[in-house]
C-alpha cells in the first residue's frame, strides 16, 4: 500500500524539477486519466466496453467553458454542472446499455459518440463548430490558477480525490458486485445482484468521470473545438487503459502519460504516433496483459526482494524437530 | 422523393459491400474486426501503387489489390488474431481496434495524406430510367454487393468448405474433433473476407477518392449495418445497408444534412433496443 503515497510526494515535488513544457504534459495526463480511471472502471471491472468515452468528455468539456463563459457561472460549480451532466447522460445512454452485451455495445457507444461529435457541428451558435471556443484559466474566488503550475496542482488535487473516491468504490460493495458480473452475469443476478441497475450506474460513474475529465481539458488547453473529439479520442481512451493496465487505478494514469508523452518522444518520427498505440494495445494484450503496472508491480517486487535480501524459506523436510 | 430513394440505395450498397467482409468473419471466427475498413482501403492503395507505379493494366492492378486483401487477412489472422482467438470479447475488440491504428498508421507512413483520384471499373456514365438518374459506378456497386452477399451465401451453404466453415462457430471443439483443420479454416475465413474487403476497397474508393482516412466513415456504418443483421446475417447485412441508406437520404429531405448521421445512429439504437442481437440474429443462450 506504499506505491499511493509515494506517488503522490512524487506528483507533488514534481513542479520543483520539471519546466513549464513538462508539467503541461503532465497536467494533461492528469486529465487524461481521470477519464481512462473511469473508463477502467466500467471496462476493467464489469467488462462493458465503451467506444463513446470521447462524447462524453466533450459534454463536461463544452457544459463547463459554457457555463463559464456566457452565464458567469463560477468554476467550482462548472465542474460540478459537467460531472451531473456527464451522470445523466450516462445514465441515458447507459439504460439501453444494459440490454446490451460486449459487441453490440461498443458499436451503440460508438454510435453515440459520433452523434455528440454531429452535434457539436449542428450548435455552432452555442459551441463555436470548428472554430472552436477560447477557455479562460479557471478561477476560485480571487485566484486565478493562470501559471503552469498553478493548473498542475489543481488537477492534481482532483485527480487524488478522484483516485480516492474510485478505490473506495472498487474496494467496497460496488466494485466486487461489478467483478461478479463481469466473471459471469448469470451467477451474479443468482446470488442477489441487480444486475440491470448496477450495469447502468457503472456506466453513469464512469460517464460523470469522463466528462469530468473534459472540464479539466479544456482550461488546461485553453481551447476546445470539435475537431478534438473524435472517434479516435475513444479508441485512444481504450488505449490508455489497457497499455495502462485493466482494472488497475494507478495502471490507469500511467496509461495516460504513455498517451500523451509518446506522441512528444516521437517527434523526429512525424507523428505516427498512432501506428505506436496501435501496436501497444496489440503486443499488450498478447504478451503482457497486465500492462504497464504489471511490469511496475514486477520491477517494485524484485527491488523489495533485493532490499530485503529474503532467504528462501527452508525446505519442509530440514525443518528441526519438536 | 424517387431520387432520394436512388441515392439512398446507392449509398447504401456502400456500406452494405463493406459490412458483407465484416460479417463473413464474425459468422466464421465470433470476432468483428474494427480495422476491415482500413484494410480494404489498404488494398485499394495497392492497386493504385501498381496502377500508377508499375505502369500495370488496371486489370492486373483489381487483382493484385484482391491479392493484397488476401494477403493481409492472412497476416492478419495469423500473427495478431491467433493469440487472443478465445480471448473473449475484450481482448478481441481491443486487438482489431489496435490493429486499425497500426493500418492506418502504416498507410500514412507509406502512402502520406494526400487525397487521390482513384479510376472506377465501371466508368464515369450516369444512366437515366425515366425520372430518376444512376451514375453508372453506383449500380456497379450495387450490383457488385448483391452478388458477392449471394456467392459467399451459396459458399456457405452449399460447397464442402463452406459447410465446414459453418460448423466452426456451432462447437469449435466438437469440429476439430472430426477432424477439421481449425487453424486453416479460420485462416480461409480471413482470407476470404479480407478479400471481399479489398473488393469494397477498389468499388468505393472512385466514389470517396483514394486517402487514408477514406473507410472510417463508412466503417462506422458497415457496423451499424451489420449489427442490425445481428453481426452474422449476410442477407441481414445487405438488406440493412440498403434500408439504412434509403432512410438517411429520404430523412435528409427533412432535415438538415449533417444530421444524416444522428439519425441514422438513433434509428439503429432503437433497432438494437427492440432486438439487443440485431433483427435477423439469433439469440445465444447463456450457461453458468
Amino acid at each position: 500500500m506504499i506505491v499511493p503515497w509515494v506517488g503522490l510526494a512524487i506528483a507533488i515535488a514534481l513542479p520543483f524539477m520539471a519546466d513549464g513544457y513538462w508539467l503541461y504534459l503532465l497536467t494533461l495526463a492528469g486529465a487524461y486519466g481521470v477519464v481512462s480511471v473511469g473508463l477502467n472502471f466500467l471496462t476493467g471491472l464489469s467488462g462493458q466496453i465503451s467506444l463513446g468515452h470521447a462524447g462524453f468528455f466533450a459534454i463536461g468539456a463544452y457544459v463547463s467553458t459554457i457555463a463559464q463563459l456566457k452565464y458567469n457561472v463560477p468554476f467550482a460549480l462548472a465542474l460540478v454542472l459537467s460531472i451531473a451532466s456527464g451522470w445523466l447522460i450516462g445514465l441515458g445512454v447507459g439504460f439501453p446499455a444494459v440490454r446490451l452485451r460486449g459487441l453490440y455495445l461498443a458499436i451503440a457507444t460508438m454510435a453515440f459518440g459520433i452523434s455528440v461529435e454531429r452535434a457539436l457541428y449542428h450548435f455552432k451558435g452555442i459551441t463555436g463548430g470548428p472554430y472552436g471556443l477560447t477557455v479562460n484559466p479557471p478561477q476560485i474566488f480571487d485566484f486565478v490558477f493562470n501559471t503552469p503550475s498553478r493548473m498542475y496542482y489543481l488537477v492534481l488535487a482532483i485527480v487524488t480525490v478522484t483516485i480516492w473516491f474510485v478505490a473506495n468504490l472498487v474496494k467496497r460493495r460496488p466494485g466486487r458486485m461489478l467483478v461478479a458480473l463481469r466473471d459471469s452475469e448469470l451467477a451474479a443476478s443468482s446470488l442477489g445482484v441487480n444486475v440491470p441497475r448496477l450495469k447502468v450506474t457503472a456506466f453513469a460513474v464512469s460517464a460523470a468521470l469522463a466528462s469530468l475529465g473534459g472540464a479539466l481539458y479544456a482550461p488546461i488547453i485553453n481551447f476546445i473545438s470539435v475537431e478534438h473529439f473524435t472517434l479516435w479520442l475513444s479508441i485512444t481512451f481504450v488505449s490508455m487503459i489497457v497499455v495502462g493496465g485493466l482494472g488497475s487505478i494507478i495502471g490507469s494514469f500511467l496509461g495516460a502519460i504513455f498517451v500523451v508523452v509518446l506522441p512528444e518522444l516521437l517527434r523526429g518520427f512525424g507523428g505516427h504516433h498512432q501506428l505506436v498505440y496501435g501496436l501497444a494495445m496489440i503486443l499488450v494484450f498478447v504478451f503482457w496483459p497486465t500492462g504497464l503496472i504489471g511490469l511496475l508491480q514486477k520491477s517494485f517486487d524484485w527491488i523489495a526482494s533485493r532490499i530485503a535480501r529474503k532467504r528462501p524459506p527452508p525446505p519442509i523436510s530440514e525443518a528441526p524437530h519438536t | 422523393m424517387d431520387q432520394a430513394v436512388i441515392n439512398g440505395l446507392a449509398e447504401g450498397s456502400v456500406y452494405a459491400l463493406l459490412a458483407l467482409g465484416l460479417v463473413f468473419i464474425n459468422r466464421i471466427t465470433e470476432i468483428a474486426t474494427f480495422a476491415h475498413g482500413e484494410v480494404s482501403a489498404m488494398a485499394a492503395f495497392v492497386g493504385f501503387t501498381v496502377f500508377h507505379s508499375l505502369h500495370a493494366p488496371f486489370a492486373v492492378a483489381i487483382l493484385a489489390s484482391l491479392a493484397a486483401g488476401a494477403v493481409i487477412g492472412f497476416l492478419v489472422e495469423r500473427i495478431v488474431i491467433r493469440p487472443v482467438q478465445t480471448s473473449g470479447t475484450l481482448a478481441t475488440v481491443v486487438v482489431t481496434l489496435g490493429l486499425f491504428f497500426v493500418i492506418h498508421g502504416l498507410m500514412k507512413l507509406i502512402w502520406g495524406p494526400e487525397v487521390r483520384p482513384y479510376p472506377s471499373i465501371f466508368g464515369e456514365g450516369t444512366i437515366r430510367i425515366g425520372e430518376v438518374a444512376i451514375a453508372a459506378q453506383n449500380l456497379g456497386v450495387m450490383a457488385t454487393a448483391f452478388l458477392i452477399a449471394v456467392g459467399l451465401a451459396a459458399y456457405l451453404r452449399w460447397t464442402r468448405t463452406g459447410l465446414a466453415l459453418r460448423a466452426i462457430p456451432q462447437n469449435r471443439f466438437g469440429a476439430a474433433l472430426m477432424g477439421l483443420n481449425l487453424r486453416r479454416l479460420t485462416s480461409t475465413a480471413w482470407i476470404v473476407g479480407s478479400c471481399v474487403g479489398a473488393v469494397a476497397g477498389v468499388l468505393i474508393a472512385p466514389l470517396t477518392f483514394l486517402h487514408s482516412n477514406m473507410m472510417q466513415a463508412p466503417l462506422i456504418k458497415a457496423f451499424a449495418v451489420a449489427a442490425l443483421g445481428g453481426l452474422n446475417s449476410l442477407v441481414g447485412a445487405f438488406v440493412g445497408g440498403l434500408v439504412l441508406g434509403v432512410i438517411e437520404n429520404v430523412t435528409v429531405l427533412y432535415i438538415p444534412t449533417y444530421l444524416k448521421d444522428t439519425i441514422a445512429f438513433l434509428f439503429i439504437l432503437l433497432v438494437l433496443l427492440v432486438q439487443p442481437e440485431g433483427l435477423f440474429g439469433k439469440q445465444r443462450k447463456d450457461k453458468v
